[in-house]
């Protein structure tokens, strides 16, 4: 693949091109092979939701099992997060889980492109998820949720500081989650292009192409790992909803 | 005194018996042990990792987001460097008070337990 090219260049699967290009008063709205990617991934999610949820055979198919399966993880770790009160929250949870999981997976098969590893996709799901909190939380609590930067016990000489921190800590919230996602991704990504230019590299190096295997089984080893990963970060940015929705139920801990 | 050596065998086996017992228990406490670190080793790996990931992250972003509000607050008011300084202190202490409630609370309650209400 590398031959080809001019050089290896282990960002080139970051870059963002145009396949349909549309400009609406002035604001670039092509359609792009991310939207191509998360259209892709819609489809795939639609795919295995609707025909596992079709047939309800009592013994469940292999369709079935994986949709009940998410189902069945994403509930319990809804009510185990956020109590019975974060179910009614349960639809936009797994959205975000399913999502986030699928496209981390399909970022994974060569020559796709990753929705998760643009930043600005996270950052708008955080920031969708902490304006979600923050409008539920006044309409739920009103002024009470306030309550949720101050702890109880603190002394009064140390309330405003603590307050502050309180205030700081929760507007890094949206930018700790993005980043998460994001960065674990790109670097991921990033690892196993780096590994396979070692490869390429090592084959056009005279006595030492017979080095090349060892970059190519680190390759598997880091695809396995990448794997893992790609699982992680979905469970843990639907574990960080649940948490944050659980402050917005239950302000003042 | 005919019945003293018999009493000191019976108590010297009870003896053995309790050993041999308590040896046992304690066996099966290693096992169990044993099996949990095994645990820990297999799957723990990246979920260890993963709350490294969010304590780095989290630590990050709170100071990156005191020193970006002391940086506006300055060009707002003109009191460059001074409140980025306090809010970097402060970004600072929200991100070790950020990383402190992670290691107090446990991110994944796995036992069924009643979340903190």
């Amino acid at each position: 693949m590398s031959e080809a090219g001019p050089a290896i260049d282990p960002i080139h699967q970051f870059h963002i091109n145009p396949i349909a290009p549309l400009h609406i008063f002035g604001i670039d709205a092509s359609f792009t092979n991310a939207s191509l990617f998360m259209v892709v991934v819609l489809l795939a999610i639609s795919f295995v939701m609707v025909l596992g949820t079709s047939g309800s055979h009592i013994v469940p198919n292999r369709l079935q099992t994986l949709a009940e399966m998410a189902y069945e993880f994403v509930a319990s770790t809804v009510r185990q997060t956020a109590g019975d009160a974060g179910m009614r929250f349960f639809p936009f949870v797994f959205s975000i889980f399913m999502f986030v999981l699928f496209a981390n997976m399909i970022g994974l098969i060569p020559y796709t492109f990753t929705v998760t590893s643009q930043i600005i996709v996270t950052f708008a799901f955080a920031a969708f998820i902490i304006g979600m909190v923050l409008a539920y939380g006044f309409y739920k609590n009103g002024m009470h949720f306030l309550n949720l930067f101050i702890p109880s016990g603190v002394s009064p000489i140390l309330l405003p500081f603590i307050v502050l921190i309180e205030v700081i800590s929760f507007a890094s919230r949206p930018i700790s989650l993005s980043v998460r996602l994001f960065a674990n991704m790109l670097a991921g990504h990033i690892t196993l292009k780096v590994f396979g230019g070692f490869v390429t590299l090592l084959l056009g190096a005279g006595v030492y192409s017979l080095l090349a295997p060892l970059p190519l089984i680190g390759i598997i080893l880091l695809t396995a790992f990448e794997l893992l990963v790609a699982f992680l970060q979905a469970y843990v940015f639907a574990i960080l909803t649940c948490v944050y929705l659980n402050d917005a139920i239950h302000p003042g801990h | 005194m005919r019945e003293g050596p018999d009493e000191a065998d019976e108590l010297k086996a009870r003896l053995a018996k309790l050993r041999g017992d308590l040896q046992s228990q304690r066996d099966g406490q290693k096992e169990v042990q044993r099996k949990a670190d095994g645990d820990l080793t297999d799957k723990g790996l990246g979920q260890a990792m993963s709350l490294g990931f969010r304590v780095l992250s989290e630590f990050v972003a709170a100071t990156v987001v005191g020193a970006v509000i002391g940086w506006q607050l300055d060009l707002w008011i003109g009191t460059a460097p001074f409140l980025l300084i306090l809010f970097l202190g402060f970004g600072v202490a929200a991100g070790f008070w950020s990383v402190y409630r992670l290691a107090v609370t446990p991110p994944a309650p796995r036992d069924g337990q009643k979340p903190p209400q």
